[in-house]
């Protein structure tokens, strides 16, 4: 192949040349064919690569615009080229590109007649005309303005000389007409310093110009708000006068003014003054309860009631008030009845008297031991009530029966059927009808030596068993609880008061201490009882021991 | 009320219960529940509920009432009872031992 046409100027893609390359596919069948030419004009280092692909053995060169962009003669050449950078070439081949037209230029307007041709002219240089009048025009007003701002500019007064002065004034707005002088001078507190500048012109008159500021002037009085806002002031000691030992501050106006001439500050309070004040009463009750602001009209009766309403709260404190007071004017009923026990604690007491044909007439002192201990026990026992336990038993001893025998258990013993009916009816005549009945449980029936059976009773008075003594049975069984199922207040409390002795207010030795008979079972012939030094015991019914019941009141 | 109803049919009624007592306006001796215990039925008018092994525990009269608390037998009880049984033959066996060596 020595010349190969490839078709006319700016043909593209519409000719395709096949050059055959088999014995080049054959030499280096693992290399690409390509082609590369020189464009028209160029050099052979203008040479580009040709958009060629491979069909069989034939390598087949789509030509393109690119190739055909210019006509005339020029050179290509095949090679075969490797990944690896080997490449082989065959020999180069002229490529010949025939001329042709190319459609690149414009369309010729068509031609008008001379007459418009010459109107148009000369409306052109009309229009022309006119706008180089108007630049003119124009020009030449920017010309006068010019002419006019280069003479204000000349006529202009400049800065030459500025004079600064200064005098004392007395008021910030009227100028001082005294003298001005060249130094600063001295502003006395409260003073106004006048400042005057006085600038001299080229032309023209000078101007003078004032500025005015004012000296402080120390405080004098408590400062109490600083911008508007009030705050704590803290005062040292050296900022208030000494008072005198009379009491009279130096300064009154040291102390704010009031009081004027009383040092006694604690007269005044709330704007009352100390002769305002009566003594609180013994009992802690101020002659005059508005004197206390109208509150706590009754110091010791509010103090006293610090806790809650109510027996749970009562139940809690021990104090061993007498209230023979409280039992004398009613009043102690009354806090019972309303369930509050106000003013009532446990082991408060009060003393009675009693006359039996057991022991005649004796004392008895009355100790509250627990607030409604019994609530809803039995056939709905729902009134607030006391138990009262004597703080000593009896003046006179007895046995539970008059054998060794439970037989019937408490409800079967001789104390409960004869000697505790003696002391319930002295009681009713002290207490009347504010000696509670219950229904109570009680044991009456023994077994194997045990209490065994339990039916509810009426009662005032009954012997106290284990449980409201120790907290829990120790030698009994549990027909001996029934509704006596807590431990009473006043033993949790005071566990001192367990240990008793016969008669009387107290027990003054250890001589005068006694043991005392409970309603508990222990076996078929013992009941249990408080032995002299407070501990659980038992011992045979026909022992004479003490008679230490409890009742309700309320 | 209750009734109770004995082992062998006896009945004994308008009984009111106070605790574990039961009361009886009529005066009852206490030979009526003598070995009459081994079954009991309590009914309270509605329903009726029958124990066995049951023990008098106490029968007492007071002012003209009958109290009466029973109880089911304890495993102490039946022990008891078997001792004294086996007590009272044996004691038969020596009287029978003692009479047959007189009449040798």
């Amino acid at each position: 192949m020595n010349t190969q046409v490839i078709g006319y100027r700016g043909e593209n893609g519409t000719r395709d040349v096949r050059i055959p390359i088999a014995h080049l596919l054959e030499q280096w069948p693992d290399l690409t064919p390509a082609m590369v030419m020189v464009p028209v004009g160029g050099s052979e280092d203008d040479a580009y690569l040709l958009s060629t692909t491979l069909d069989g053995t034939d390598l087949v060169w789509h030509v393109t615009d690119s190739d055909t962009i210019a006509a005339g003669t020029t050179k290509a050449s095949v090679r075969m080229v490797g990944a690896d950078g080997r490449v082989a070439m065959d020999e180069v081949f002229t490529v010949t590109i025939s001329p042709n037209l190319s459609a690149g230029g414009e369309v010729p307007e068509g031609t008008q007649p001379w007459i418009d041709m010459l109107a148009i002219e000369v409306g052109k240089a009309q229009t022309a005309t006119q706008d180089a009048n108007d630049a003119a025009a124009a020009a030449g007003d920017a010309a006068e303005r010019a002419e006019e701002a280069a003479e204000v500019l000349e006529n202009a007064p400049i800065p030459r000389s500025t004079s600064i002065t200064y005098q004392v004034g007395t008021s910030g707005t009227i100028v001082p007409t005294g003298a001005w002088q060249f130094s600063v001078p001295s502003v006395p507190q409260g003073g106004y310093l006048w400042t005057r500048t006085v600038t001299t012109y080229t032309s023209g008159d000078p101007t003078t110009a004032y500025s005015v500021a004012r000296q402080g002037v120390d405080g004098s009085e408590a400062v109490v708000s600083v911008n508007g806002k009030t705050g704590v002031v803290q005062l040292g000691a050296g900022d208030v006068d000494a008072l005198p030992s009379g009491g009279t501050a130096a300064d009154a106006s040291k102390l704010g003014g009031t009081p004027a001439a009383d040092y006694a500050l604690k007269s005044y309070v709330n704007g009352k003054t100390y002769a305002d004040f009566d003594a609180l009463a013994a009992d802690g009750t101020a002659a005059d309860s508005s004197k206390l602001g109208g509150k706590l009209p009754n110091f010791y009766t509010n103090i006293s009631n610090v806790v809650a309403d109510g027996a749970g709260a009562h139940n809690a404190i021990y104090r061993g008030k007498n209230i023979q007071d409280k039992f004398a004017d009613g009043t102690l009923y009354t806090a019972i009845s309303n369930g509050t026990f106000a003013d009532l604690f446990i082991g408060d007491y009060f003393d009675i008297s009693i006359t039996t044909s057991l022991g005649g007439t004796e004392s008895v002192r009355c100790l509250l031991a627990g607030f409604d201990m019994y609530w809803g026990c039995g056939a709905s026992l729902y009134t607030h009530h006391a138990v009262v336990v004597p703080a000593n038993c009896f003046a006179t001893m007895a046995a539970m029966n008059s054998s060794d025998t439970t037989e019937g258990a408490y409800v079967g013993s001789a104390m409960y059927t004869t000697v505790l009916p003696v002391y319930q009816a002295a009681l009713e005549s002290v207490f009347g009808d504010k000696l509670i009945t219950i229904s109570d449980l009680l044991s009456n029936a023994v077994s194997n030596g045990a209490s065994s059976g339990w039916s509810e009773y009426d009662s005032k008075i009954r012997l106290i068993n284990e449980s409201e003594v120790y907290g829990s049975n120790v030698w009994s069984g549990g027909y001996d609880v029934g509704f006596a199922k807590t431990q009473l207040p006043l033993f949790t409390l005071n566990p001192a008061k367990i240990v008793c002795g016969v008669g009387g207010a107290n027990y003054a030795s250890n001589t005068a201490r006694t043991y005392w008979w409970l309603s508990s079972v222990t076996n078929s012939a013992c009941f249990a009882y408080v032995s002299y030094s407070g501990n659980a015991s038992f011992n045979i019914a026909s022992l004479s021991g003490g008679v230490r019941p409890r009742w309700l009141i309320g | 009320m209750y009734t109770m109803i004995l082992a062998d049919g006896t009945q004994i009624t308008n009984l009111e219960l106070n605790g574990n007592n039961y009361i009886s306006n009529e005066i009852i001796d206490q030979s009526v529940f003598d070995g009459n215990l081994s079954t009991l039925t309590i009914a309270d008018g509605e329903t009726e509920k029958t124990y066995s092994d049951m023990k008098l525990v106490s029968l007492r009269v007071v002012d003209n009432q009958t109290w009466i608390i029973v109880a089911p037998k304890t495993e102490e009880d039946k022990r008891q009872e078997r001792i004294a049984a086996l007590e009272a033959q044996l004691a038969a066996y020596e009287a029978a031992y003692a009479q047959g060596v007189n009449e040798a």
